[in-house]
């Protein structure tokens, strides 16, 4: 049976619990944050590193990074995209670290585009999940987390600079690239 | 719902378990230690640096305890070179 308590703490905004969190250092907050979030954030690990045990490693070291930093938290974002942030900040150093970062067609040619083209948000949304799928696992991590940031947890130009600490012009460059290299692979797999 | 988030949804649902539950135990485990640690810091890290500043020969903070009699002496020695019985004649 549930008690007003149990209601009122569900009803809270993650940034009420963080606070709560903080001041009263009580489990209860912080098992709130983490039956909302280890699914998401293990889902993305597992996404970036391609790897169930790191992943799993990974969770518990981003939960780590999240109470340890918790009192950082400013709300100027919201809670969710600092978590992400933290989230994608981790894999790619994961993957950088373990030089695991995987080049795709033609040995690197992709680098030598100085200047992108504009290629329509339209190209990569109306790829169909199993293609998406085959393409973000085949493009550098780097490029496919600001792939996701944009496209599929939707995040601002602003709240992606803020994540990545780079100025917004970095950021629409950046993404431009990364829809690029995406283009890039995907002709060199698919005819159509 | 686009085709990205379909992904995404897809990946958690096959990984429908989430991760595994010694990353939870794992998790509230560092939290613990972390916890007892800041625990003993915060008690016993004052009276640390108390001994540290004694040892080096400065006066330690003694917790508004009031003033000792051995503070007493230490800050009058005036009052300690009195004599103990001052109606017995010296030899």
């Amino acid at each position: 049976m549930e008690t007003s308590l149990d209601k009122s703490i569900k009803d809270l905004t993650d940034e009420e619990v963080v606070s709560r969190y903080i001041a009263t250092q009580k489990m209860t907050y912080f098992n709130i944050i983490y039956r909302k979030y280890s699914g998401k954030i293990f889902g993305k690990c597992i996404s970036l590193l391609k790897n169930e045990e790191m992943a799993n490693d990974a969770v518990q070291d981003i939960f780590m990074k999240i109470i340890l930093n918790m009192s950082k938290f400013n709300e100027k974002s919201k809670f969710s995209t600092w978590i992400y942030s933290i989230t994608y900040n981790y894999c790619i150093d994961v993957i950088r670290s373990k030089k695991k970062l995987q080049m795709f067609v033609g040995d690197g040619d992709i680098e030598k585009y100085d200047k992108p083209e504009d290629i329509d948000d339209a190209f990569l949304l109306e790829k169909s999940v199993s293609r998406l799928k085959i393409i973000l696992n085949k493009i550098p991590v780097a490029d496919k987390a600001i792939l996701l940031m944009k496209y599929q947890d939707e995040l601002s130009i602003k709240e992606i600079s803020q994540m990545i600490d780079k100025s917004e012009s970095a950021v629409k460059m950046k993404l431009k690239r990364a829809k690029q290299k995406f283009k890039n692979v995907y002709s060199a797999n698919y005819k159509d | 719902m686009n085709n990205f988030k379909r992904l995404e949804q897809e990946n958690q649902e096959y990984f429908e378990s989430g991760p595994a539950k010694e990353v939870s135990r794992g998790v509230k485990g560092n939290i613990r230690i972390i916890k007892f640690i800041s625990e003993i810091f915060e008690l016993y890290l004052p009276k640390a640096i108390d001994v540290l500043v004694s040892i080096s020969g400065g006066e330690g903070n003694k917790g508004g305890s009031g003033i000792s009699d051995k503070s007493i002496s230490n800050t009058s020695p005036a009052i300690d070179d009195r004599p103990k019985y001052p109606n017995n004649p010296e030899i």
